[in-house]
């Protein structure tokens, strides 16, 4: 006999408004008239009779905006002037606290139906924006209050490879709370130490209802969840993409690194956009910025893409990734090998957002499978030349 | 108590005069300390430094010195050779420059811009008393205790002397820890050289071995005349127990590394620096990376044995 | 792997011939694994010819290619085209951005092509896993249902009032094809340049302002585009002088828009990329189609027709013949 709290489907909608009277909700919402399903606040269902909430489908863009968003302003500054040294000007600074103009994005956040994929997103974040001793004080304010609750994927997409790369349709390693789905109920699967969600449970505790499972009852669960991996495995094994193993895709890409010939091939059809990297859950590529007008202005940060020329340009005009395979091969190196040299886990999620956006249909499974063939050349380390 | 010992560097008498009292061990001990960056609690927001001075080194090359407003912080700023700071001027960007004051110095800190872009063509329009932002100290540094005991040879070309400067005074003034120092410094004509006073004492001094050469012959110039690495393969330093330090643009590292390699110099004796476009300066906008190294991080000082284990190209 | 039809067995017989004399690389299409789509492919020899695809889902415009292609291959390019498609390559050559004798352009005769898109936003949710073509339907399935919907329902915007589809104004080689577009159809969506001519000038600022709120500029319009072959030289992205600024919100992706409007004026050749590849869906063809129909009117020009022509926007004339000067003042 197992005690477990669970929703039913039709009390999620209430139990959300209640939760908003002190927190702020994000879900993915879709809108029948641009048939686009992104995460948006809680308040915009209100707005309009084209917008629905939708547990189902994955969002085009991850909901890495939330904690990330795609401009803030780090600080503003002001110069003044002494008419009698007009050639001399002081300056005041003043640091914001990353709010984009007008919506208040710091204070206490539910981020509800996320996908497991999602949610390795906001682990890779953490690690690199709260590095030991170089903090990122504007993601942490975002961050550090914010609930990740996640429903666990009974659908499985064309697109979805989270297997690959060592996650599972049902990872709730990284949610706070991490619920499945068994068509009339969600049943919470998971509860992280995170405090908040013993508070979460107590607002919304008219909403919720504790039920006996018995074997059967679990076994249903567990049947749900196996169902998906298998549904997903039989994708990957049409595909031809099995598990990488995080050691030998790291040595196979090192030693492939000044093989242009591979590289031109896969990069031949990539138009160097930045939909990809947008859409990622895991991308944080940034760009930092300053505007000026008359003596105020800001400084603020945006979004980037390492696909595009200006990435690494510098002012001489030289520029070390002038061509796109040296910045699609830096892309693929930098999710594969790269990161898992410094953080120890890849920089992908197996999402698949990026093989659905791209104009193109670059896929990064088939580069992932075209990487795994070549051969683990010997190649000797890069001397000087 | 050893006496202090005079130190070669242009501020002259003010500098000696403070410096005095010190002994060596206390001019390590500072040199010790983990360099703090100001405002740990936010490593984006830069602090607030004014103008002291600007000194016209060549035709596109001045030094900026700067004071922290902050007098308490100014006076606690600590450094290591070779690190980094980025320069703001509000309004039109950030950009990286070296720290290229002693490290020991704590009344200013000077940087040296060549004008190639948007803010360093705003940095040469400053004057004197003007304000701009400050985040430093950034990167990693010379490792100048595993040099200790052993030659050291500078190879430094146009704007490439500012990273070694630092490091030349710091071994100036601990010269008993190190052996033979030789400075070949290359610029591309007599007028391109910086630091012209620097380069008088380094002249007259017997601690420092310095080698000069432009790049064509010219009236009145009686030193070496030829690109940098010939003139380094002419002289052919011998690589026993000796380090080599080689800061400039690209192609003067590539070709001063190809004779290094030449002259049988060990890629774990040999220390770069290089340089990437930077924005965060703190390892999180993923920029400035040679494969998996981020410059600002992992940089801008690399040992050739560690870039060699880097898949990407480095120059 | 689809059975191969006629009008592939043609096009994969015609692109062996080229090789080796005739063209160094050819850009094609071919199948992809996700439903409804097409990739490209570049074929370098003979053998890979098979890989060559045209079907109804070739919705693609490769003209996007050869201009970026020229650095790496000394010798010709060819390039699979659709009708629509081969008006960019005759406006690239009007305005000397392509040599002609350098490019090979292969027209397939088309019977229109279907806009995934649009399927997906009309059956309402759930993603498509599979769709083909039969006869005049399309068969789409998604993870729990299966649709039949009618073809001629679903082409994309540009194939509405095609004229050329057995007739470009422009090719190197031409392959008949016996699909045709039934005669002229009607498209059952309203025209939205209609609607928003018609509409106040507020709530033309309100529905753009809202279409922009989703743009992250990532750049993918421009990209696509085969007339932008400025991406690495783009005046919104460059610091010295600093046209724009980085942000990424409405009004700086309605900036970004405008500056593409002007850079397209009288040579956009309104192919619908850019509409197609937006991952915010914005309607960006609209922009296009409004500056177009003022071009017309003022030069007598349509963009892609004749590859001899010279371009109103890269010609001074002393006198314009329907611009009055006198009546502007």
């Amino acid at each position: 006999m197992n005690k477990k709290i669970c929703i039913r489907k039709e009390n999620i909608r209430p139990l959300l408004e209640r939760l908003s009277e002190s927190y702020q909700i994000y879900l993915p919402v879709r809108d029948s008239e641009t048939g686009i399903i992104d995460f948006a606040d809680l308040n915009v269902l209100k707005d309009s009779d084209n917008l629905s909430a939708d547990f189902n489908e994955k969002t085009k863009k991850s909901p890495k905006s939330v904690v990330f968003p795609s401009t803030e302003t780090l600080l503003e500054f002001e110069y003044k002037k002494d008419i009698n040294k007009p050639e001399i000007t002081q300056i005041s600074l003043l640091e914001k606290s990353g709010n984009e103009a007008g919506t208040e994005k710091t204070g206490k956040k539910i981020i509800f139906g996320l996908k497991p994929c999602d949610t390795i997103g906001f682990k890779s974040f953490d690690l690199v924006f709260n590095e030991k001793g170089r903090e990122d004080k504007y993601y942490n304010e975002k961050r550090l209050d914010t609930v990740l609750v996640s429903i666990g994927c009974s659908t499985i997409f064309p697109d979805c490879f989270c297997l690959s790369v060592g996650g599972n349709p049902f990872n709730f390693d990284y949610s706070d709370i991490g619920l499945v789905d068994t068509g009339d109920l969600l049943v919470i699967m998971k509860k992280s130490e995170n405090g908040a969600i013993a508070e979460i449970l107590e607002t919304g505790k008219e909403f919720l209802e504790e039920r006996e499972f018995d074997e059967s009852g679990l076994k249903v669960i567990d049947d749900i969840i196996l169902g998906s991996k298998s549904r997903q495995q039989k994708l990957l094994e049409e595909a031809g993409l099995p598990e990488i193993d995080k050691d030998s895709i790291e040595k196979i890409l090192e030693s492939n690194f000044s093989n242009e010939d591979v590289w031109k091939e896969i990069s031949q059809k990539c138009v160097s956009c930045g939909a990809c990297t947008y859409v990622c859950p895991t991308c944080v590529c940034f760009n930092i910025g300053d505007e000026v007008r008359d003596l105020e202005g800001e400084r603020y940060r945006c979004w980037d893409f390492c696909t595009n020329y200006y990435y690494t340009l510098e002012a001489s005009g030289h520029n070390p990734r002038g061509k796109i395979f040296q910045r699609y091969r830096n892309k693929i190196n930098c999710k594969f090998n790269y990161f898992h040299k410094r953080k120890k886990i890849l920089y992908c999620t197996g999402c698949g957002r990026c093989v659905d956006v791209c104009s193109v249909g670059m896929d990064i499974r088939e580069i992932i499978r075209k990487v795994l063939m070549l051969e683990k050349s010997k190649e000797t380390p890069l001397s000087v030349r | 108590m050893k006496k202090a010992r005079k130190l070669h560097c242009p501020l002259g008498k003010e500098v000696s005069k403070k410096m005095e009292n010190k002994t060596d061990s206390d001019i390590h001990d500072k040199l010790n300390n983990e360099p703090e960056m100001k405002n740990q609690e936010n490593l984006l927001l830069p602090v607030v430094a004014t103008v002291r001075k600007i000194i016209k080194e060549t035709p596109n090359i001045i030094s900026l010195q700067l004071v922290l407003d902050d007098q308490q912080a100014m006076a606690n700023f600590n450094f290591e050779p070779g690190q980094v700071g980025q320069i703001s001027v509000f309004g039109t960007g950030e950009a990286t420059f070296v720290i290229n004051s002693p490290p020991y110095h704590k009344e200013f800190l000077q940087f040296s811009v060549m004008k190639a872009g948007v803010v360093t063509t705003a940095i040469h329009n400053l004057s004197e008393g003007e304000k701009v932002g400050l985040r430093a100290p950034l990167g990693n540094w010379f490792p100048y205790r595993k040099m200790e005991g052993r030659n050291i040879l500078f190879v430094g070309g146009g704007i490439g002397i500012a990273p070694l400067r630092p490091l030349i005074f710091h071994m100036l003034a601990n010269k008993d820890r190190y052996k033979n120092l030789r400075l070949l410094y290359a610029a591309r004509t007599p007028q391109d050289y910086c630091f012209k006073d620097d380069i008088d004492a380094w002249e007259k001094s017997k601690d420092l071995e310095l080698i000069q050469t432009i790049d064509d012959a010219c009236y009145g110039w009686d030193k070496e005349v030829g690109l940098c690495a010939n003139v380094l393969e002419q002289k052919k330093p011998s690589p026993e127990n000796t380090v080599a330090v080689v800061c400039g643009p690209p192609i003067m590292i590539k070709y001063t590394l190809e004779v290094l390699k030449k002259l049988k110099f060990e890629d774990d004796m040999v220390y770069i620096t290089l340089e990437r476009r930077m924005k965060c300066g703190i390892g999180k906008c993923g920029r400035c990376n040679i494969g998996e190294k981020f410059v600002c991080v992992d940089g801008p000082v690399f040992s050739l044995a560690e870039l060699n284990n880097v898949c990407e190209e480095f120059l | 792997m689809h059975k191969e039809t006629a009008v592939e067995k043609k096009l994969r017989e015609t692109a062996s011939g080229l090789f080796p004399d005739e063209v160094e690389c050819l850009v094609g299409y071919t199948q992809s694994d996700i439903a409804g789509r097409t990739n490209p492919v570049f074929i370098k020899e003979k053998a890979e010819a098979g890989k060559l695809i045209f079907d109804r889902f070739c919705i693609n415009n490769l003209s996007v290619y050869p201009y970026y292609m020229k650095d790496e291959f000394m010798g010709s390019i060819g390039v699979v085209l659709k009708p629509c498609d081969v008006k960019s390559i005759a406006q690239l050559i009007s305005e000397e951005l392509l040599d002609k004798k350098k490019i090979k352009s292969v027209v397939v005769g088309c019977g229109g092509v279907i806009d995934i898109k649009r399927i997906q936003r009309n059956i309402g949710g759930g993603r498509i896993i599979s769709a083909a073509q039969s006869g005049d339907s399309i068969e789409i399935n998604t993870a729990d249902k299966s649709y039949t919907l009618k073809m001629a329902d679903f082409y994309a915007e540009k194939c509405y009032g095609c004229r050329i589809y057995d007739s470009p104004p422009y090719s190197d080689i031409f392959i008949e094809n016996d699909e045709k577009l039934p005669v002229v159809p009607q498209n059952s969506n309203p025209d939205l340049l209609d609607i928003l001519e018609k509409s106040e000038l507020e709530e033309i600022l309100a529905f753009w302002e809202k279409e922009f709120s989703r743009c992250i500029r990532c750049y993918a319009c421009r990209n696509i585009c085969p007339m932008e072959v400025c991406r690495d030289r783009c005046i919104a992205q460059l610091d010295l002088p600093r046209w724009q600024s980085g942000k990424i919100n409405s009004d700086e992706g309605k900036f970004f828009q405008l500056i593409r409007v002007m850079h397209l004026a009288g040579r956009c050749t309104e192919c619908g990329e850019c509409q197609r590849v937006c991952p915010a869906n914005i309607p960006l063809v609209t922009f296009m189609k409004k500056v177009n129909k003022e071009i017309l009117r003022l030069f007598d020009y349509v963009p892609g027709m004749d590859s001899q022509a010279r371009p109103p926007l890269l010609t001074f004339k002393n006198v314009e013949k329907n611009i009055k000067e006198e009546e502007l003042f």
